[in-house]
């Protein structure tokens, strides 16, 4: 049987009296690499902070490895790898020196890991992080993670403030990590034309639930846009998500095989209704979780 | 590891450190010149007529505040990069038990000030006892251990603020320290603090274990 590496059960939490999560279960799997998509204010990063054992939740508990992230021991830590958002790492440090120190705690660093992801670099070995910018800032925090080679790597939105060259060099080296099989990835991301070249399966969020927890491939195999022309407002349609006007015409999304949708549509009083259209997964997105 | 952290703790606090030691060494020459003055003009006897029957302190005012501002210094240069972008969530996540981690730096920062203060405190007693017998340095020892005292305290409680998560309760830690650190600066005759001693030495201990609490607060997320 495969190994579950994070389990969440029934996690339930509030910050004062505004609900983020209601009753939120998901596992991944080893080997995996899952994506938790969600607008702003969904919960993202309260997730990772309750993974990391930085927040207790209300109710319900989380495991990684099989142990309570409430209270991880000193050997789990060392099997996961934790990026926070904004690549924050300790600035005060040079570029030799955060290596000399992280390499104490892990027994399997790789030093050579480190050092080649940093030779991309145009800095020196005694320049100071803080005076970095926020890629290069990044190529470091991602250089200490390769060298602790941990077996999960928790990234909150890793591709924060990148360009698009150091966000596609981010990208290439976590698939590369991940090639083996053997290492796990949970990360979240606002770009999420990012995530679509990385993750195999993708959980959106939406505020207070789950709106869907599915492999990205079934994501991008089966859900569609449609357009529409129709003589009175469409409002509700069964099956479908998030109808709405666009111009003089309409538009939705379904999960509905082509045919199937295309006729619920015309049965409707739709008239003119498109193909199915495919999405990339930002499309798939914005049509599940809707603009605004 | 214990090294490691040592280590980080250092890089962080060096330029305090040793801004700290540069004061303190200036302080300790400026005494000597000061008691060499006071024998030069007002004489032997005066100054000892003075210390003796008036009570009269030996050292420049500084030696009630530098080793506060020394201890704040080093407390802030260690604490607030942990502090800023909630760093302190790196060093908590490495594979250490979270008390063992914060006690190093606790113990860390404590040392180093024990190490400023102890060769300051040696030198001048050693150096004043040129100029007076070892009842008045013994007094004098005593009169000023409460004041560096409060440097560690200082130290601690800035600690514990800076570890705190919510804004809130860090101003009321910043409160309670300003409430306790002036147990440290009550003015009286020589010798009439030393009933206080063992007070000092609790609100040193409390003071000691109050960052545990502040980042028990901070694993659970409070904000």
């Amino acid at each position: 049987m495969e190994e579950n590496i994070i389990e969440c059960e029934r996690v339930t939490h509030y910050y004062g009296s505004r609900l983020i999560h209601e009753n939120l279960s998901f596992e991944v799997k080893r080997g995996k690499i899952l994506g938790l998509l969600g607008k702003n204010g969904t919960g993202k990063t309260t997730i990772i902070n309750i993974l990391n054992g930085f927040l207790t939740p209300r109710a319900g508990t989380c495991r990684l490895f099989g142990e309570e992230t409430s209270a991880l021991s000193p050997r789990t830590k060392a099997r996961v790898g934790l990026l926070l958002e904004g690549h924050v790492q300790h600035a005060y440090f040079n570029v030799e020196q955060i290596e000399r120190f992280y390499r104490r705690f892990f027994p399997r660093w790789r030093r050579e890991a480190y050092h080649e992801l940093l030779e991309k670099l145009q800095v020196s070995r005694t320049q100071k992080i803080s005076t970095m910018s926020r890629g290069q800032r990044s190529q470091v925090a991602l250089g200490l993670l390769f060298a602790q080679d941990p077996e999960l790597l928790v990234l909150d939105d890793f591709s924060m403030g990148l360009d698009p060259g150091y966000r596609r060099l981010f990208v290439e080296y976590l698939k590369e990590y991940a090639a083996g099989g053997e290492k796990t990835i949970f990360l979240t991301s606002h770009i999420i034309q990012d995530m679509e070249l990385l993750i195999d399966d993708c959980i959106i969020l939406d505020y207070g639930h789950v709106l869907l927890h599915e492999p990205t491939r079934y994501i991008l195999d089966n859900f569609r846009r449609y357009h529409f022309s129709a003589l009175v407002p469409a409002g509700e349609l069964d099956g479908f998500c998030n109808t709405t006007r666009v111009g003089d015409r309409w538009e939705t999304y379904s999960f509905l095989p082509p045919a199937e949708a295309t006729a619920r549509l015309r049965a409707l009083g739709a008239v003119d209704a498109s193909a199915g259209e495919r999405l990339s997964l930002e499309d798939a997105f914005i049509g599940l979780t809707g603009k605004y | 590891m214990i090294q490691a952290i040592c280590y980080k703790e250092w890089i962080k606090t060096r330029g305090a450190v040793l801004l700290s030691g540069v004061l303190l060494a200036a302080y300790a020459v400026y005494a000597f010149i000061h008691t060499g003055q006071l024998f030069r003009v007002d004489g032997a006897v005066a100054t000892w007529s003075g210390v003796i029957l008036k009570d009269a302190f030996l050292l420049p005012g500084a030696t009630r505040w530098l080793p506060l501002a020394t201890g704040l210094m080093v407390g802030l240069a260690q604490f607030v990069p942990e502090l800023t972008e909630r760093r302190l969530k790196l060093t908590l996540h490495l594979p250490l038990p979270a008390g063992r981690v914060l006690s190093v730096m606790l113990l860390h920062g404590v040392i180093t000030l024990l190490a400023l203060y102890l060769p300051v405190a040696i030198a001048l007693l050693s150096g004043l006892s040129a100029y007076y017998p070892p009842e008045i340095t013994g007094a004098l020892a005593w009169r000023a251990l409460p004041w560096f005292a409060a440097g560690i305290a200082a130290y601690l409680f800035t600690a514990w603020t800076c570890v705190e998560p919510s804004w809130q309760q860090r101003v009321k830690n910043v409160l309670v320290a300003a409430g306790a650190l002036p147990a440290c600066y009550v003015d009286g005759p020589a010798g009439s603090y030393l009933p206080f001693l063992p007070w000092l030495v609790v609100i040193l201990a409390v003071a000691f274990l109050a960052p545990f609490q502040a980042a028990g607060r901070f694993k659970e997320g409070v904000q």
